[in-house]
């Protein structure tokens, strides 16, 4: 699969690195180049600078020929706007995305968008985890 | 009308004292709490501190009942989720995007912002308003079908010059209108009108068309 | 301290009466005119202009306990129903729409997330008022007795 992420960030490195040694083609973009160094020293894909709401800068990394496209920089409005772009203005055929705020993720689920709130993933899993102390 | 404006900063800011002026019933919201005072001071109680693209802060803010929701921060972003959320969320009829990057203009259209302003065009378009030498002139955008009118001046390096109309290659959707010329009452333009070097044109044309219009007309790539 | 037009602004609380006593004590060696208002917080989800039968009812009532105690201490006052979107600039507006001389204000002791808080509506009026203000605290007592 040819994946391109937006945000190299703890998650965001960590997805393009496990992506990448299962031998997917990752693109990693990035507004600040510090992040890369998140990356392993192995890493095989290939780590961009810009900004991943503008759509110059999705060409270039490739979106044209995504097959999926993830957004988890820090900025849920950053996330929500790369992910609109590619998957209804490039048609990326799957397009994830991550919205700390719950109630923003509900909504753009219900718009169609498919999104995961770390908040209530963690709340739940945390919530588990105590009661089956 | 009820109008809701996301973002206390200076567009925020006169924007919402003009409505106010206006008669309209205006609520600003901003994060930051000093903003907030700010309006409070100048205004009255007209800003609500709260983050503009949360549902929750729209609820307490009546989005339900607003007319107009106007996104006008710096990040394109938060402007385009807000607008997002009023509309899809609240139903808010109409809603508004400052968008700082041109061409997000057609994005936020294509995720259904009613309309877009963009800094950079506006100013654009009045340097081409003041030049009246500028080989091409756009007059009026009509947002809803990315139609524009525009005027074309022929210039004489342009294939066009001594060419019936009809036998220009225009792209298909442009309509050739208007024909000003020196010394002659504006014509409507018909296949049979043959151009001159410096003709005026007052065409319609679809926003994509524009640049392949241009060339015909002007000879400028 | 001879004010000639005071503002009280009454909330429902267990201020109230004290604030009134005050301002029928101070009226007194004045003639002043007593005004007290009581501040309807309309939400943003509704007009200004919203009827709220259940607020107006609890403005009415608030009012109604306003006169008695004034009436106890052989002093008249009017009363008035403000709505508004906060409750500080209103009494503030108010206090210069009938050009008062004095806004008497009761703060019953808060405990808000744990620390003393004035809370906004007070702030407000002590930094906005163009007039004096004389904030009135419940003795603590009080709090201990109905708690």
């Amino acid at each position: 699969m040819n994946v391109l992420v937006m945000g190299c960030g703890r998650m965001g490195a960590q997805l393009a690195s496990l992506l990448d040694a299962e031998g997917h083609k990752v693109t990693v973009l990035d507004i600040d180049a510090h992040g890369f160094r998140r990356l392993p020293p192995g890493f095989g894909g290939i780590a961009l600078v810009g900004d991943g709401t503008s759509e110059d800068a999705l060409k270039k990394a490739g979106i044209e020929e995504a097959d999926a496209f993830v957004a988890v920089t820090q900025g849920d409005n950053r996330n929500i706007m790369a992910a609109q772009i590619a998957k209804h203005i490039f048609n990326v055929s799957r397009v994830l995305c991550r919205i700390y705020d719950p109630l923003r993720r509900d909504i753009y689920e219900a718009l169609g968008l498919e999104a995961i709130s770390p908040t209530t993933v963690f709340a739940q899993i945390f919530k588990d985890k105590l009661l089956s102390m | 009308m009820y109008i809701i404006i996301v973002g206390g900063g200076t567009v925020g800011y006169y924007l919402c004292e003009a409505l106010l002026n206006e008669g309209h019933e205006v609520l600003v919201l901003d994060k930051d709490a000093a903003k907030c005072e700010r309006f409070g001071d100048d205004m009255g109680s007209v800003c609500m501190r709260g983050d503009g693209c949360e549902a929750a802060t729209l609820a307490q803010a009546g989005a339900a009942r607003a007319d107009v929701l106007i996104a006008t921060t710096d990040e394109d972003e938060d402007n385009l989720v807000a607008c997002q959320v009023a509309k899809y969320e609240f139903g808010v009829a109409r809603t508004l995007a400052r968008v700082n990057n041109p061409k997000n203009e057609m994005i936020f259209k294509k995720l259904g912002v009613d309309r877009t302003i963009n800094v950079t065009n506006l100013i654009l378009d009045h340097i081409e308003g003041d030049l009246p030498t500028h080989p091409m002139v756009h007059l009026l955008t009509m947002m809803e079908d990315g139609t524009e009118i525009v005027e074309v001046r022929v210039r004489e390096k342009s294939t066009a010059v001594g060419k019936a109309v009809k036998d220009l290659s225009l792209p298909p959707d442009a309509v050739l209108v208007l024909l000003i010329r020196n010394g002659y009452k504006p014509q409507t333009v018909i296949g049979d009108t043959v151009l001159e070097v410096n003709d005026r044109i007052i065409a319609l044309t679809p926003t994509a068309a524009e640049d392949v219009l241009r060339k015909e007309l002007t000879g400028l790539d | 301290m001879k004010p000639k037009r005071i503002l009280v602004a009454v909330n429902g609380s267990k201020a109230d009466a004290g604030v009134v006593e005050l301002a029928c004590d101070l009226s007194k060696r004045s003639k002043a005119d007593i005004y007290a208002v009581y501040v309807v917080e309309v939400k943003r989800s509704l007009p200004l202009d919203a009827v709220i039968d259940s607020e107006m009812k609890k403005a009415e009532d608030v009012l109604t306990q306003a006169e008695e105690v004034a009436g106890e201490r052989g002093c008249e006052l009017e009363a008035d129903i403000i709505q508004a979107r906060d409750v500080g600039p209103a009494i503030v507006e108010e206090a210069v729409e009938r050009e008062a001389d004095l806004i008497i204000i009761g703060l019953t002791q808060k405990r808000r997330f744990g620390t003393f808080s004035l809370g906004n509506v007070i702030l407000h009026v002590l930094k906005e008022a163009p007039c004096r203000v004389l904030l009135s605290r419940e003795s603590l007592l009080v709090e201990v007795i109905t708690a």
